[in-house]
């Protein structure tokens, strides 16, 4: 019986908490781990590959959806006019085989790939591509079923979207937006079938019958085959597409809820990759020749806020004494089983404009000096408020504050710990309810606006609907990352960033804690697969074993 | 037949009262729906306009009447808060994977049960009887989180035991009872993909029941053992075997036909564990998974509406059933 097994059964027994020892016989590196396995040359042609993951999706409407379990199936029914490359993170062509911005950044022109059909046989042309924006911007258009939470977000600066002639579509932004080219390579810009959508005519409410979330129709490299609630979603290779037909007959994605049950399974050979393994058989895995674990630093950061709208906490010593009372390194071994790194910028590494800021180290005397220079040479009592919900980027809340509260307590503040329901504590923290709190942030958009803006600048900082929930309101700050926003120029925008995270520093609104590493398990032999920092799990060059 | 008819009838008040206790507990549970769906991008309008879209502000009472209204005249349990797919469809594929795995692990315990009991019964404080004591004993005790965990790295790793969580793939089959269908139906490969998929999950989920079955047959057949119609017939000349099987047996059936039917109910909606630990698309990892977790009151309520409602059905069925078995029910 392996050692895990042999844990997992004893901890099975006592209910007790897990507290894995990752790095038995011998330290364990996970930033030796491969982020991913190159495609064979000559890969294994068909065959079924089944993805075992947490849960089932919501919904296959691309535009739609907001959580990673239907992403990850929908990024293998659809294309989108642009593409990141997985290695460097670049974006290359996909369905647009070329394309064009204007001097002032406004009209961007893209001209497509021609011959690309849908599943369904129709031709993928400009009309389709309007149709798929015309959707999610219009509120009376028929296929605008639905709230289009990632649109809201991520194209709001997009006036009109035209079909130039049949290969040919023109967007023009009401603003400079820098970000909007790779907003073009999310998700929820896939382009979809406006035929499969029109094929059941409309309802009484004027929208389309055809229940594409359910039966989705794009130009992806896997078509859509079935979907049994809850047991399995079914794709198939698709024959056309314009890249090519897969190596893969079959892809099935399999929810798998507890990630016991995801690792038996896939030692079983029942699935043949994983996602979010526990951490706690990390490392054993690792070892086990059957399997290959691939890890890459996921795009998220966990912090500390303080609501600097409160007084102690409107003043600045105070911050930044509670920044250096922190130790980072031991909420790691603590709370994430030291599968996890430091974040010393609310920016994560990987993103373009991270600034590598030097490690911040403890030092609890020239905090207490802060303190007491700020008026609290006693310190002072205070709440630390955290959610009930554990999320990638913080897998155990409350060891995470009792940390916190223990460094607090060393240099005389006493931070009394609250526990909040997850969809009280939302709401909360949103309206600035608390003094300090816990919360983490992962990437929708490949890019720092996603992160600095939406979670630091003033503009984000509105009672009842702030994600700023350390409420900072930094003049400097919000005119660099604002400027960011508009600025085409990439060497620029990086610039802009670079300074607001050391702007960011100095003031301290927040404290970043940790940036948690992402984790697969496949069966060893497998090949064609690479963690995407941000995005979804794609599958289109995967290849069984030989 | 009246008495019948009375039952069914007493069964609808019931059923309503349920509903009512059920919508007002799901209902008093603290967490907006709205800012789960939402998590961090919940903002207060999104969530405002998601409120009344499903008519979660209307009062208490409206909003149950319209639910009990669309169960009664539309069989529609609502749809899910988290995907919008419609819960009656959900709940009529759940219950059939759950009905196959209960009536598994029943037919398990009751052969196992029953068997172990007679044979505990008639040769009272054997060795026999001892295991058999221990056996129920421990089935009765062991959790069956711990346990199911135990049987399958025992049976994968130990013994080689192919298993596969989860349900097959089955194409082509009318009801969800895919290992009695394929069965019924000759599909040899399918059954046996099922039955390697379902043997240890409705192995675990049996312990309990077999542990109450066995206990409770050898109560009962000892009961009857002693009584005079057994003495009296053994003393006609009977061989011990056929007083056994064929008088004392029938009249020890009542009290376990009793117990086993309420094991059935107990089962549906307790095999809540067993379902998580082996991945089995039920009605118990629905109602926890879709509904507890993810605060999803359509699901939740819709799905112990139909867990009660199995219950009290179950519980009407073993009622009737006493009259077939016990001929002076019938006249009573």
């Amino acid at each position: 019986m392996r050692p895990s097994l042999l844990a997992l059964l004893l901890l099975a027994a006592c209910g007790g908490e897990r507290k894995g020892a990752p790095g038995e016989g011998g330290a364990f590196d996970p930033s030796s781990l491969p982020y991913g396995v190159p495609a064979a040359a000559d890969p294994v042609r068909g065959g079924t590959f089944t993805w075992g993951r947490p849960s089932d999706a919501s919904s296959l409407d691309p535009a739609v959806i907001t959580d990673g379990e239907s992403v990850m199936v929908t990024v293998n029914l659809f294309d989108t006019l642009v593409a990141y490359e997985p290695d460097r993170m670049e974006l290359v062509p996909s369905l647009a085989a070329s394309w064009e911005a204007s001097a002032d950044g406004l009209v961007w022109t893209f001209r497509l790939r021609p011959g690309v059909l849908f599943h369904d046989g129709t031709s993928c042309d400009a009309a389709a591509v309007v149709f798929s924006f015309l959707r999610q911007k219009d509120r009376s258009h028929p296929a605008h079923v639905g709230s289009f939470a990632y649109y809201e977000d991520s194209f709001k600066a997009l006036e009109r979207v035209e079909a130039v002639d049949a290969g040919t579509v023109r967007f023009t932004l009401a603003h400079p937006y820098a970000p909007f080219l790779g907003n073009l390579a999310l998700f929820s810009a896939a382009i979809v079938s406006p035929t499969a959508w029109a094929s059941e005519g409309l309802d009484a409410q004027g929208r389309y019958r055809y229940p594409f979330s359910q039966k989705p129709v794009g130009t992806g490299p896997f078509v859509f085959e079935e979907w049994h609630r809850a047991e399995r979603i079914v794709l198939r290779a698709n024959e056309k597409h314009f890249l090519g037909r897969p190596p893969l007959d079959r892809l099935v994605f399999r929810p798998l809820k507890s990630p016991q049950a995801r690792l038996q399974e896939l030692e079983a050979g029942g699935v043949q990759g994983i996602y979010n393994p526990d951490l706690v058989d990390v490392a054993s895995a690792a070892r086990d020749a059957r399997l290959a674990v691939l890890s890459r630093p996921g795009l998220n950061v966990a912090y500390l806020a303080m609501n600097n709208g409160k007084p102690p906490f409107d003043k600045v010593a105070v911050r930044r004494a509670v920044a250096l009372a922190i130790d980072k390194k031991r909420i790691l071994k603590a709370a994430y089983n030291d599968l996890a790194r430091v974040a010393e910028t609310m920016c994560p590494e990987g993103i373009p404009g991270h600034l590598a800021l030097p490690a911040s180290k403890p030092d609890p005397a020239r905090a207490r000096a802060l303190l007491a220079e700020a008026g609290f040479p006693d310190g002072f009592s205070t709440e630390l408020w955290y959610g009930t919900a554990t999320r990638p980027y913080m897998p155990d809340p409350e060891g995470v504050a009792i940390q916190v509260q223990q460094d607090l307590r060393a240099i005389g503040i006493e931070a009394k710990l609250k526990k909040v329901e997850w969809s009280a504590y939302i709401p909360a923290t949103q309206r600035g309810d608390h003094p300090m709190c816990l919360l983490g942030w992962m990437a929708d958009l490949y890019d720092a606006d996603n992160f600095l803006y939406v979670l630091l600048d003033k503009d984000n900082a509105r009672p009842g609907s702030a994600n700023n929930v350390s409420f900072y309101v930094g003049e400097r700050f919000h005119d660099l990352v604002t400027r960011a926003q508009r600025e085409i120029d990439p060497a620029r925008r990086v610039e802009l960033y670079h300074e607001a995270q050391r702007v960011a520093q100095e003031d301290a609104p927040v404290v970043p804690l940790a940036q948690v590493r992402d984790f697969r398990i496949l069966r060893a032999g497998i090949r064609g697969y690479t963690i995407y920092p941000v995005g979804g799990e794609y599958f289109r060059s995967v290849s069984l074993p030989k | 037949m009246t008495y019948a008819l009375r039952r069914i009838l007493v069964t609808i008040p019931l059923l309503l009262a349920v509903s009512l206790v059920v919508f007002a507990l799901v209902d008093a549970l603290p967490g907006d729906p709205a800012v789960r769906r939402f998590d961090l991008h919940a903002n207060p309008e999104a969530v405002k306009a998601w409120r009344a879209e499903h008519g979660l502000d209307d009062p208490f009472l409206v909003r149950w009447g319209r639910y009990v209204g669309g169960v009664v005249t539309r069989f529609d349990f609502g749809k899910s808060y988290a995907h919008s797919h419609p819960v009656g469809e959900d709940l009529g594929r759940r219950l059939q994977a759950t009905l196959e795995l209960t009536l598994c692990a029943l037919l398990l315990a009751v052969v196992v049960g029953l068997g172990v009991g007679i044979l505990s019964a008639a040769y009272p404080r054997s060795l026999f009887d001892y295991a058999g004591n221990l056996l129920a004993l421990g089935g009765i005790s062991l959790p069956v989180f711990w346990l199911g965990l135990l049987l399958w790295i025992l049976c994968t790793d130990l013994l080689g035991f192919p298993y596969r969580s989860g349900r097959a793939e089955a194409p082509g089959m009318a009801t969800g009872l895919y290992l009695f269908e394929s069965l019924f139906r000759g599909h040899v490969s399918l059954f046996l993909e099922q039955l390697r998929r379902i043997f240890l999950p409705a192995l675990a989920l049996s312990t309990i029941p077999m542990a109450v079955i066995t206990r409770m047959t050898r109560a009962a057949m000892l009961d009857e053992i002693g009584k005079d119609y057994a003495v009296t017939a053994r003393a006609k000349g009977l061989r011990r075997r056929r007083v056994i099987l064929k008088h004392v047996l029938r009249n020890a059936l009542i009290p376990i036909t009793t117990i086993t039917g309420l094991q059935f109910g107990t089962l549906l909606g307790g095999a809540v564990l067993t379902e998580t630990i082996f991945s089995w698309p039920g009605l118990g990892s629905y109602i926890v998974e879709e509904g507890v977790l993810a605060n999803d009151t359509p699901v939740l309520v819709g799905g112990i509406l139909l867990v009660a409602t199995t219950f009290i059905l179950v519980n009407l069925a073993v009622d009737l059933l006493y009259s077939r078995i016990d001929p002076r029910m019938r006249r009573a």
